[in-house]
């Protein structure tokens, strides 16, 4: 080791209570913007995570007319041959692992008393809980039976169920137009009540055998849904996913296959302003740890005016005396950012491996767009690692030269007189 | 010729509408392998002679020539080279760096000569000579070590020696490099008198058997009576430069029985 090195190492190690509290400066600031930025990439994770579980799937084909009046849910412009469609999705992307129908139309729902407007969904009861969650987030009574169950069954979401005041067992009186153009009303069955929050993208759900019964026969599938495992990471979900519709589109021109990403993009702009928050959030920190480190080297420069003295007059430059104070300030700024990333990393491989219960932690609370169920499982973040290591020794080096400037002008002849 | 020639040396000082003239036209001769001593009252100029006899300070007038170099004109960085690799100090408060051992301490001037060697052999530079090894370097300080009676403490740090002893390991620290003048300044003020005198025996010792020049600045009694010479400043000027026949005579400390004055030769 460098003659230059050896002193600064120990003088930064002799004086191991200024030294300390830089350094856990640094450290908290480190460790907090790592766990920031990670908590906020699962937070991401989890609504993508959401819309993949209960609305959007990992990948969706439509018809070019069906997305092109998407907002009128019409019934008129079905997948043809959905099986075959379904088969060659799979031969295209073999990442899929399940593909699922679903038919959308708009009704209204009245519980003879009030009645509102809300969106519904015709689904393969077997099928659905093989790409889609929602299976599992009934919270009362149960999901919608496979073929062969009683008739006129349905699972509405907890929101309509509160509108209206329906339980599981009580009856919806449902009207919608048929796929004859015509009005139909009928009466259904609460079996259970689903409680995904506001990733439910239809209110009311039944299955194929009665929607086709309420809608009619030839009641056309309008959408394909189809899963794919976990990614563990996000961008390798959003990546994956764009590369299966990409896949798709390729073997099937005439229809639309559209990503996950293409859904979550409005959530995804957000990203880059919170990420901006999270940068902010470690600038602050460090530019508190940049003080901290130029006190601590004003300090050990005005401690040591004879020892630059000394050196000085033994022929050491005064470029040498710089590089020797601004070495103690990297190395107090490495000891902090490594000691950030060790408390950064394992609390987000505490967090990504047991995950924080969202339910239990708000107990009901509403967040808005944020799911507040499931799981917040941390994301890695390999590269929020290297910019805080960075970001650490850049504020260190920067925050030393200044003192370490002012050692290095120093006249000899003063240092040594110095008392 | 002289090792060292001080010629019409002045150093004036202003503070504010004030000129101060701490050396105020000084001549003086420097043999190699003298043991001379700068005596005068506090504010006669001593630490300023010292502080020009080192490169640490530069004159305002006059011409230092030191070993046939003339040091005139000579910016900040030729004259640290200069010093780097000529001269040495020992200090009133020894001054080792306390977070290296004796041994380091001991290696330091050499290692800085090393890496300004290494830097100039990178630069190219015409007088770059080769670079010492780090275990040519642990010889030399080593060596030099024993020659202070502290071969025992290599591995020792500052705090845990006597001031008698740290003052040892700065002597040894500045004679290592073998420089062409030792300057002390105070070297025995903060040592009692036992160790004093055991500290500048030694110095007188290695004075005489490797032919280093020793010069000094002080107010110590001790320290003129082994001087072989003593240059008296007052006021910036010197008032007299004598040498001691007993102690040219037999090279042993006894006191100034008999002084000659010393001219330009």
């Amino acid at each position: 080791m460098g003659t230059l090195w050896k002193i600064a190492l120990r003088n930064v190690f002799r004086h191991g209570r200024r030294t300390a509290i830089t350094a856990i400066v640094m450290m908290v600031g480190i460790g907090t913007y790592i766990v920031y930025d990670s908590i906020l990439g699962g937070m991401d994770r989890l609504a993508i995570d959401g819309m993949v579980r209960y609305s959007a799937s990992w990948l969706k084909v439509r018809t070019p007319a069906y997305v092109a009046d998407e907002t009128g849910t019409p019934l008129d412009h079905g997948i043809p041959d959905p099986a075959g469609t379904a088969a060659a999705m799979r031969r295209a992307a073999p990442a899929i692992k399940a593909v699922t129908p679903r038919s959308l139309f708009v009704g209204q729902a009245s519980n003879y008393i009030d009645a509102e407007p809300i969106l519904c969904a015709v689904v393969d009861p077997e099928g659905d809980a093989k790409v889609f969650d929602l299976a599992s987030s009934i919270s009362s009574g149960s999901w919608l039976a496979p073929s062969g169950g009683p008739p006129n069954q349905v699972v509405i979401s907890a929101t309509l169920a509160k509108d209206l005041g329906l339980k599981v067992g009580g009856t919806v009186i449902l009207s919608a137009r048929t796929v004859y153009d015509t009005e139909n009303a009928d009466e259904f069955t609460v079996a259970g009540i689903a409680d995904g929050g506001l990733n439910l993208p239809a209110s009311l759900y039944m299955s194929y055998a009665d929607g086709k019964t309420f809608l009619g026969d030839s009641l056309p599938v309008t959408e394909l849904d189809a899963s794919s495992p976990r990614a563990p990471n996000l961008e390798d979900e959003l990546a994956a996913s764009a590369a299966g519709a990409k896949a798709v589109g390729s073997a099937l021109p005439s229809l639309d296959a559209q990503p996950i990403g293409e859904f979550a993009k409005d959530y995804l702009a957000l990203k880059d302003s919170k990420q901006k928050g999270s940068f902010m959030i470690v600038f602050v920190i460090l530019l508190i740890a940049a003080v901290g480190i130029v006190n601590t080297i004003l300090m050990s420069v005005y401690s040591r005016v004879r020892e630059i003295g000394v050196l000085r007059a033994y022929g050491m430059t005064a470029v040498d005396i710089k590089k020797l104070f601004v070495r103690e300030g990297l190395i107090i700024g490495a000891i902090g950012s490594l000691a950030g990333l060790l408390l950064g990393g394992g609390f987000v491989a505490w967090l990504h491996g047991t995950g924080l219960r969202l339910a239990s932690l708000f107990n009901g609370l509403d967040l808005g767009a944020f799911p507040a169920n499931g799981v917040l499982y941390a994301e890695w973040r390999p590269a929020d690692f290297v910019i805080g290591l960075a970001f650490g020794l850049v504020a260190a080096w920067l925050a030393a030269r200044s003192p370490a400037k002012r050692a290095a002008r120093m006249e000899p002849t003063d240092a040594l007189r110095f008392v | 010729m002289a090792m060292l020639e001080l010629s019409k040396v002045a150093r004036v000082y202003r503070k504010g509408d004030n000129e101060v003239r701490a050396l105020d036209g000084v001549d003086l001769f420097i043999e190699a392998g003298e043991f001379l001593a700068i005596v005068g009252p506090s504010g006669s100029g001593k630490t300023t002679m010292l502080n020009i006899l080192g490169c640490l300070d530069s004159p305002s007038s006059g011409t230092i020539v030191y070993d046939g170099t003339d040091l005139h004109g000579l910016d900040e960085k030729a004259l640290s080279a200069y010093r780097r690799d000529r001269i040495s100090f020992v200090f009133q408060s020894y001054n080792l760096i306390p977070v290296l051992t004796v041994r380091e301490n001991v290696e330091l001037p050499l290692v800085i000569e090393a890496r300004a060697r290494g830097r100039s052999s990178k630069d190219g530079a015409p007088f770059a000579t080769k670079t010492r090894s780090d275990a040519e370097i642990k010889a030399l300080a080593l060596e030099m070590l024993e020659a202070v009676g502290l071969g025992g403490k290599a591995d020792r740090f500052p705090r845990e020696l006597s001031g008698g002893q740290e003052q040892r390991v700065a002597i040894a620290r500045a004679l290592v490099k073998k420089p062409l003048v030792v300057l002390a300044d105070e070297p025995t003020a903060n040592l009692d008198s036992r160790t004093a005198g055991e500290i500048l025996d030694l110095m007188r010792d290695i004075n005489e058997k490797k032919g280093a020049t020793f010069i000094f600045s002080t107010h110590d009694h001790m320290v003129m009576e082994r001087a072989r010479r003593i240059v008296t400043l007052h006021d910036g000027q010197i008032a007299s430069d004598t040498t001691s026949r007993i102690a040219t005579a037999d090279s042993a400390p006894g006191g100034i029985s008999d002084t000659t004055s010393h001219g330009r030769s």
